[in-house]
């Protein structure tokens, strides 16, 4: 397809008008696609008069240092070290990634591929709860967390997020689309079903996994939820919760320039993690054998 | 392979299916239907927070009754985020086609540009998407400056306009919101079979005509899926109208029956939505969908 298509593009020395406008437009929407990234960062480096200027201003004029200064201060000042909400973040996301993709492959791979009972009442029953405002089962869940005596832990913040239905949903989506005879060939050949789980559905998953590492990890690693409901200990809180307390809701002014600081610090591991993930992500299909 | 506790093959399948998708179906009761089923019983309560917990007296349909009559700006709150939805929905499928279908072709640094496409799903995803949204960086600031109302009111009766121009206006949100709508088209595109373009072209087909009577076919489960994606996901939003709200009486006003039966009829509300979707598609298409 990517030849036919492409046929427009080189055409001799003929001008290539088609081929201009194409990166025209392309160049236009990708300097939208930045704007977000580019104002996150100019904020950063915003002195105190040009966060509040009216009209708003883009860029920054005068650069300065002093927000990242400002968050030191007041991260060095809180009573728990800086680096222990890091850690807290990290270990929750990177738990909570990792557990949850092979969990919600491995419930995947049986409703796609196993004719059993129920199966599609339980795909609807979670096309049903993707529909679901978080909001409300908020409380319950926390009772549920407190029911089980496992408020202040770890797993009180690693474990209501397994069961998202969206990556379950969107697993199941792409498992769909690998063909049933290579499974058939390896259950001929005697593979256990586990085996067959871990050596074909999970490296032909590998790109629709990957796309889900990177959703879940962003969607983890930006919820100060679970932190704000399960935890009542500094010790436990995690980056986005305790940042959340540094820009200090909309009133305060002094630590605005600290909160801009502060949200790109944020941002900078989830980047880190679509460099990595990126190939995989955005060549979702075309090395997945789907075309057969 | 010996034969284990004497079971049939299908009923060893059945068993070993089950295994597999246990721990998620745990996880689920635990964390999403035991609340959910909590949730719809607090909807029918009046609850009041003690110190021994939460004490709970039954109030029948009272706060149903109320969403719609007594309480003033939930309504309003529910149409606002449906014309949302209606609004921009269709932005967003149309831009995320445009861009996957530039995508899609061969050109230099296509895969920088795809990795550009994706950006604003990491960076403009909550917090600071509301942060951008309080500068007024996400609205095109032409129309304010060169009073666009004013000038052409005298030209456009002003029920075509008014909607126009919160189209326009919406339109950097819709772009930096496609993301994920955009991969998902690019891969429908590429499991498109080259021989059937082929075809088309020895047919004589233009590459309009291919792509009406080729591309567009064999995306239309494509579309249903981003048409879902995008629903639910502008619909349970944090910064939606609705859920804004709802947040609002869970943790401000702390009336936790209340804003469970503001869930539910959410909920209920989004549900029609979607089944009114799916049969829209089952109208236009006839073919296989999962």
């Amino acid at each position: 397809m990517l030849a036919t298509l492409s046929g427009s593009m080189v055409k001799g020395r003929r001008v290539d008008w088609g081929g201009i406008i194409l990166y025209l437009i392309l160049t236009c929407f990708a300097l939208l696609m930045v704007a977000p990234l580019v104002y996150l960062v100019s904020t950063a480096f915003k002195p105190l008069e040009e966060l509040f200027l009216f009209p708003p201003r883009f860029f920054v004029i005068n650069p300065t240092l002093k927000n990242f200064n400002d968050l030191l201060m007041i991260t060095g000042a809180s009573t728990v070290p800086f680096s222990r909400y890091i850690f807290n973040s990290l270990f929750i996301t990177l738990a909570s990634v990792s557990l949850g993709v092979v969990i919600s492959a491995m419930a995947a791979y049986p409703l796609s591929k196993h004719p059993m009972p129920f199966r599609k009442q339980i795909f609807s029953m979670i096309i049903l709860a993707l529909m679901f405002a978080p909001a409300v089962t908020q409380i319950p869940q926390y009772l549920v967390i407190a029911n089980l005596g496992l408020m202040n832990t770890y797993w009180a913040m690693i474990v209501p997020g397994l069961a998202a239905p969206v990556f379950l949903f969107l697993t199941k989506q792409f498992l769909d689309q690998i063909p049933d005879p290579l499974l058939e060939a390896a259950k001929i050949d005697g593979a256990r079903e586990w085996v067959i789980f871990w050596k074909i559905v999970m490296p032909m998953l590998k790109p629709a996994l990957s796309t889900v590492v990177l959703l879940s990890f962003i969607s983890t690693w930006n919820d100060p939820g679970p932190a704000m409901l399960f935890t009542t200990s500094e010790s436990m809180k995690t980056l986005p919760f305790a940042l959340s307390t540094i820009s200090g809701g909309t009133g305060v002014i002094a630590q605005a320039g600290a909160g801009a600081a502060a949200a790109l610090l944020t941002v900078i591991p989830s980047i880190v993690m679509f460099v990595i993930s990126q190939r995989m992500v955005l060549e979702t299909m075309a090395h997945s054998g789907i075309k057969d | 392979m010996k034969k284990r506790l004497g079971l049939t093959m299908r009923a060893r399948h059945i068993v070993q299916g089950y295994s597999f998708i246990s721990i998620w179906i745990v996880g689920f009761f635990l964390f999403m239907a035991i609340p959910l089923f909590r949730s719809l019983m607090f909807s029918f309560q009046d609850l009041k927070i003690m110190s021994g917990g939460l004490e709970a007296t039954q109030v029948g349909l009272k706060h149903y009754n109320n969403a719609f009559t007594v309480d003033t700006s939930f309504v309003p709150r529910l149409i606002t985020s449906f014309t949302n939805i209606v609004i921009q929905v269709p932005l967003t499928l149309v831009f995320a086609m445009f861009s996957a279908l530039l995508l899609n072709r061969k050109l230099l640094g296509r895969i920088a540009f795809r990795g550009i496409f994706f950006l604003p799903v990491i960076i403009a995803s909550g917090a600071v998407l509301k942060k951008l949204m309080g500068q007024g960086a996400t609205r095109l600031p032409i129309f304010d400056q060169v009073d666009l109302v004013g000038k052409l009111i005298d030209y456009v009766p002003g029920q075509i306009l008014f909607p126009l121009l919160k189209m326009m206006d919406a339109i950097t949100l819709i772009m930096w919101d496609s993301g994920v709508q955009i991969l998902i088209f690019l891969a429908g595109l590429q499991s498109i079979s080259t021989t059937l373009y082929e075809a088309a072209k020895c047919d004589g087909a233009t590459p309009w005509e291919s792509f009406w009577k080729v591309t567009f076919p064999m995306i239309v489960p494509m579309i249903l899926v981003n048409t879902l994606f995008s629903i639910v996901s502008s619909f349970t939003k944090v910064d939606n109208s609705v859920m804004d709200y709802i947040q609002y009486i869970v943790f401000n006003k702390s009336d936790y029956g209340y804003a469970s039966s503001l869930g539910w009829i959410y909920f209920v509300f989004i549900f029609l939505v979607i089944g009114a979707v799916f049969l829209m598609f089952r109208g236009a298409s006839a073919e296989e969908r999962r």
